[in-house]
């Protein structure tokens, strides 16, 4: 760990001293551990009963996180990953993300086990070396020869409870640096176990923001604009104040909140409101047909931005055998998490409390302190389970509407959406045009050439963040000038990372390579969707790659291995999925099977998908999947990821599509939003493979999943019909 | 007054009877874990027994169960003693997010009530109202074969 114990102490608020016995957590009152004990550090609480307390620093929101850092503790200290009690990190620096910046207290990008696969190991192994210490000492041993062992300092045949060594633990200078276990030890990490979280969430008492409830509470519902970023002008809240239960109605900055003693008086009521909306410009006069064709009009007007300019793309292209183009298009998505958005909050002169399962509580403290004129130690944030995330809970859009009506109402209030507001007040997946040209050159591709129109993704998250993210430094309203500065100069200067992200990158051996972008941007404001712009970009990608092996007829898995270069991880799982698959086989069976490899957040995957066509329906049937992440800290869990990025992939290439009408969001509910269900989902084989050793990098498991299975799928439906469906979702045009 | 049976007890609650069940059991009874998915009874997240059928509660008027049996999540088992299909959820990870487990373990518990042997195409047909975002059918899927072969005289053990 980068921070020190003194560091770490101060921190806390504590006195330097050596004493840290009974001392308490960071925002204490958020997270429950003994009242007794010994503080090791942020993480870390062990009482003298023998309960070890692990303050989890990452959101759950089913990614299996949790459990996955669990493990690491468990390793060092030896110790049933069951055995620990769990508790989620309240909003504080000591819980940043040291993969992100400002070291921001979120979850996301696949980034968690890589940020504290050293650091939470460490802690533990310190841990394990000052109890090990005291014990020697209180046992006349040499520290050499005791052991940890669930739960128990072990010393020859006799079993010591650890609870027992844990004052004078305490006053033991923390060593400087203790070795970690070697792998060839490892009893947790590696091997599969139950999820911690498997019980609490099969028996119905896993607490999710939703679940909040305590005497007082009031319920609100927010009638928002049908155009998203329009504002109340007026509204005939009087009328219906006098409604039962109804104990407000006011406007806050998205829309009109209804506060009442339960969620259907406040329903109720609201169904009467009638609301007045300055309506925002240009987004009010967007319609999705057109919307595709000026995005189309913007591509063929403009080069774009150059991203990536490698070798001689020009000379490439005029001394090639043939030249093939072809144009793919992606759709805006919502993320459509089960558990609809909802905040409480409970606001006193002095203090704030937020009950709420978000990606990002470092976000939440700072957008309560831009609202409410209190100071970080008065802002509690207590997250809960999230219902999915997938991207959607890293805004804070959500509470700043609670803490708005607490504030202006005094009442304890929780904000529950329905699914309709949640589908239409969504932070979109950006919609996407790719226009990939390849030179073919003797069977191989000599360059390759792609240019994506579309909105980029960071100015939103930026306009959005940079307000609270600057709040120490600056007055409220600065920030947001600066964020507002940030966007437009990410959309004026420099094309967003996350607009061109793997559209080509996965193979190296593609010598002469060149990117541009053509930023168009109606005004519908857009976020992280699993995987984020590769969710897009592998469809253009794969989909052409695929294209350009037919055209230079040669097999698709060949093809893709003659061009990656060196990229050992994406050469292992596609000769993995080749064989899991039976591919050489099916094919030559003339099966309707197809192939998309795609890296993304270190991990690189390959899927095979076999489909049936039923007239203009596509089937999916089955699904093989290979992933290289390295080293791996729980089969079962990622396995799991894998399967859940597939199915999450698979509900965009089918159903999957946003439109837009008059600026408004068409789709509401799970009728028009279609995802997949159990009789539509495949069969999915997974396997994990490590081409690059133990040392090798970790990379992520949450979303390397889904970028490859809409073009796997795609390119499946080429090899039944010879039909090739270039736009998401996939659909054969009517007759 | 609106008296029904949950998890077992009679209740009565006094509160309008055209209010979704859903919102009586979680804000009136104080039971959370059914959960609110899409208040159009399309995604099953607020599946309960009622009468032994898995139904959406979201859409449900409370009148409507006067006088009937209800079983919520709550009322199958608890940490200390899973229900069989509780136990075979636990054992197999399913739950990822965990926020649709309950309405998809209400709609298990119902199908192995009714058809103590599954196959594919009856796990289909029983299970395809529940919609999980996290993809954890295929591990539902096995769970329920599971209890099917393994647990079933157990089942009709309990639900005699």
């Amino acid at each position: 760990m980068d921070t020190t114990r003194r560091d770490l102490l101060k921190l806390m608020g504590l006195s330097t001293a050596g004493l840290v016995v009974g001392c308490t957590l960071p925002s204490a009152s958020a997270v429950a551990v003994g009242q007794d004990g010994w503080q090791h550090d942020a993480f870390l609480h062990l009482d003298s009963t023998g309960l070890l307390t692990f303050v989890m620093p990452r959101a759950e929101m089913g990614q299996g996180i949790s459990h996955g850092l669990t493990t690491l503790v468990a390793e060092e200290l030896t110790i049933d990953p069951a055995k620990i009690n769990v508790q989620q990190a309240p909003a504080d620096a000591a819980y940043g993300n040291p993969l992100f910046p400002g070291n921001l207290q979120g979850t996301g990008g696949s980034t968690s086990m890589l940020a504290h696969f050293e650091g939470l190991r460490q802690a533990a192994a310190t841990m394990r070396s000052m109890l090990l210490t005291a014990a020697a000492s209180d046992l006349a041993a040499d520290p050499g020869v005791l052991t940890l062992e669930e739960g128990y300092v072990v010393f020859g045949h006799d079993h010591h409870p650890w609870g027992r060594f844990v004052a004078a633990a305490a006053d033991i200078p923390a060593p400087e640096k203790v070795p970690l276990k070697p792998a060839s030890e490892y009893r947790y990490i590696g091997m599969r176990s139950p999820r911690i979280d498997a019980v609490e969430k099969s028996v119905g008492t896993a607490k999710f923001g939703i679940d909040v409830d305590f005497e007082g509470l009031h319920r609100a519902v927010v009638v928002r604009c049908p155009v998203i970023g329009g504002k109340p002008e007026s509204h005939n809240g009087e009328a219906i104040a006098q409604a039962p239960g109804v104990r407000a109605v006011l406007a806050i900055y998205d829309g009109v909140a209804v506060v009442a003693d339960t969620l259907w008086h406040a329903k109720s009521a609201a169904s009467k409101l009638e609301v007045n909306w300055e309506y925002p410009e240009p987004l009010r006069t967007t319609d999705s047909v057109k919307l595709r064709v000026d995005m189309a009009i913007a591509a063929a007007n403009s080069a774009g931005k150059t991203a990536v300019d490698e070798g001689d793309v020009d000379t490439a292209f005029e001394s090639a055998d043939a030249v093939i183009e072809a144009e793919y298009w992606a759709p805006y998505l919502a993320h459509a998490t089960m558990e609809p958005m909802n905040c409480t909050v409970r606001l006193s002169a002095d203090r704030c409390d937020v009950w709420t399962g978000n990606q990002a509580p470092g976000l939440i403290q700072k957008t309560v302190m831009t609202l409410v004129d209190l100071s970080a130690d008065q802002v509690f944030i207590h997250n809960q389970y999230l219902g999915g995330g997938f991207g959607r809970r890293t805004t804070t859009d959500m509470v700043q509407e609670a803490v708005e009506i607490a504030k202006e109402t005094g009442l304890a209030v929780q904000v529950v959406w329905s699914r309709e507001d949640d589908m239409r007040n969504d932070y979109y997946r950006p919609a996407s045009l790719m226009r990939y040209r390849g030179a073919i050159t003797q069977g191989s591709l000599s360059a390759l050439s792609v240019q994506r129109t579309g909105p980029n993704i960071m100015p939103y998250f930026l306009g959005e963040v940079m307000d609270d993210m600057t709040i120490d430094l600056l007055p409220a309203g600065v920030g947001r000038f600066l964020g507002s500065a940030g966007s437009w100069l990410l959309n004026a200067a420099t094309v967003d990372d996350s607009s061109v992200e793997g559209l080509v990158e996965d193979y190296h051996g593609v010598t002469s390579r060149s990117v541009h972008h053509v930023r168009y941007d109606p005004g519908l404001r857009l976020g992280f969707w699993r995987s984020v712009g590769h969710s897009f970009s592998a469809f253009g990608k794969e989909s052409f790659i695929d294209e350009a092996a037919y055209a230079a007829g040669v097999d698709p898995i060949a093809f893709r291995l003659a061009h990656l270069g060196d990229n050992p991880r994406m050469r292992a799982v596609l000769e993995q999925v080749a064989m899991l698959s039976d591919w050489n086989n099916r094919r030559s069976r003339n099966e309707a099977i197809g192939i998309a490899c795609h890296t993304s957040f270190n991990t690189a995957v390959a899927q095979v998908a076999k489909v049936e066509i039923l007239g203009d329906q596509i089937a999916v049937t089955e699904v093989w999947c290979a992933a290289d992440l390295g080293l791996v800290v729980n089969p079962s869990v990622v396995e799991s990821q894998m399967q859940s990025g597939i199915i999450f992939g698979l509900s965009a290439a089918l159903w999957g599509e946003i439109t837009l009408r008059q600026g408004e969001v068409v789709q509401g509910n799970f009728n028009d939003y279609r995802v997949a269900r159990m009789r539509e989902a495949p069969k999915i084989h997974v396997t994990l493979v490590n081409a690059t050793g133990a040392d090798a990098p970790l990379g992520g498991a949450g979303e390397p999943g889904t970028p490859p299975i809409a073009p796997a799928v795609a390119n499946a439906v080429f090899a039944a019909t010879s039909t090739r469906l270039r736009e998401l979702p996939l659909k054969f045009l009517q007759a | 007054m609106l008296e029904f049976t949950l998890n077992g007890t009679t209740v009565a609650v006094d509160a309008p009877t055209d209010v979704p069940l859903l919102w009586i059991v979680r804000d009136v009874l104080g039971l959370k874990g059914s959960k609110f998915g899409c208040g159009a009874g399309l995604c099953g997240a607020c599946s309960m027994l009622i009468d032994g059928e898995s139904t959406r509660t979201c859409i449900l008027p409370a009148g409507a169960v006067s006088g009937r049996d209800v079983v919520t999540i709550e009322g199958l088992g608890s940490s200390d003693k899973p229900s069989p299909v509780q136990q075979a959820w636990i054992e197999h990870s399913v739950a990822q997010c965990g926020y649709c487990q309950s309405g998809q373990i209400i709609s298990a518990t119902a199908l192995l009530a009714q058809n103590p042997d599954p196959d594919d195409a009856a796990i289909d047909a029983a299970m395809s109202g529940n919609i999980c975002r996290c993809g954890t059918y295929s591990a539902i899927r096995t769970a329920i074969k599971s209890v099917a072969v393994s647990a079933s005289p157990n089942m009709s053990e309990e639900a005699s």
